[in-house]
């Protein structure tokens, strides 16, 4: 029996997913980027029944439904550097038009900060993905893109928004941001997003990470749970300085 | 002496950084940002060279005395043994 297909066009890549699970929920999320094309899919991704049962074996905890959640979605950030972009482990907000993405290891806060933006700024302010958003380069701009793979949240919205600034958080008990740059936010990058250990995989996105580098600012912030910690970040970032 | 088989060094942003390729380094997570003359004898090992030629090849291409070049690999070398790096 065919698994069923599901056509989606995430970050702007006509996009095929097959799934083995009937309740995995990529389906549900992906509603958002459905789309109908009679072209051939850029990025193909569908896992056979018994690799997804070897990962459940290896993550007892998961559902298998969820270990095909996570892998398709390991797939397409593997796919997306052939098509100039990468994901950022970041929570990623949209506001007047620019997009701003927050990044931090598991756990230190980077949903919260953005839910501060959503409280201060009101709806205004879009949560883009809020857990692994894919930054590509479409033309001659980098956005910031919502992907179905939101990581334990359902929060993404399917859309594409130039990329303003990266932020990486840490918590402290005053609001400073500054910019950062050189070996620091190459380090700072790389290490929240995806490395495999393939050479074209990693030329790929080595030289990804140089163009955005040399055209995103990048910066570090300590930030506590005022208000205010939204606000210092959107006036700083905005200015792009 | 010679850098294990599995390592990339590439530039980005004007940095050197080094990453894990291949299935030998699959233990090997990380990264490993060098500095210019990090960079310079790193890439000097992944052809092999002895701690003799590395020091003749600094002196050549750095204003910078023997003793100096001579203590700096010295150190570097033995970072990279630490970090299993390195092969005879």
């Amino acid at each position: 029996m065919e698994k069923p297909k599901t056509k989606a066009i995430i970050a702007e890549l006509r996009t095929e997913i097959s799934v083995s699970c009937p309740d995995c929920r990529i389906i549900k999320q992906a509603e958002k980027y459905r789309a109908d094309f009679s072209e051939d899919p850029d990025i193909k991704i569908g896992f056979p029944i018994d690799f997804l049962e070897k990962r459940q074996k290896e993550n007892p905890t998961l559902p298998l439904s969820e270990c095909e959640y996570i892998w398709t979605g390991y797939e397409f950030c593997r796919r997306l550097v052939s098509f100039d972009g990468f994901v950022l482990h970041a929570s990623a907000v949209s506001y007047k038009g620019r997009a701003y993405l927050f990044s931090a290891p598991s756990g230190m806060g980077k949903s919260t900060h953005t839910s501060i933006w959503q409280r201060v700024f009101g709806s205004d302010a879009v949560i883009i993905n809020d857990d692994k958003p894919a930054i590509r380069k479409i033309g001659d701009t980098i956005y910031a893109c919502g992907t179905p793979w939101s990581g334990k949240s359902d929060i993404n919205e399917n859309i594409k928004v130039p990329l303003a600034g990266i932020c990486f958080l840490s918590r402290g008990s005053v609001n400073k941001i500054e910019k950062i740059g050189g070996n620091l936010a190459l380090y700072m990058i790389l290490n929240q997003t995806m490395r495999l250990p393939f050479p074209e995989f990693m030329d790929s996105l080595l030289s990804l990470t140089d163009t955005v580098m040399s055209r995103i600012p990048v910066y570090r912030m300590e930030c506590n749970t005022d208000d205010e910690a939204a606000r210092v970040a959107f006036e700083f970032m905005s200015k792009g300085v | 002496m010679k850098i294990k088989e599995g390592y990339m060094l590439r530039t980005v942003a004007g940095c050197s950084v080094v990453v894990a390729v291949g299935m030998s380094t699959m233990d090997f997570n990380g990264m490993i940002n060098l500095n210019d003359t990090g960079a310079f004898l790193w890439k000097k090992l992944e052809g092999g060279a002895s701690e003799d030629e590395l020091v003749l090849a600094m002196l050549s291409e750095y204003d910078v005395n023997e003793e100096t070049a001579k203590r700096d690999i010295s150190a570097f070398l033995a970072k990279l043994k630490e970090a299993d790096l390195l092969c005879e």
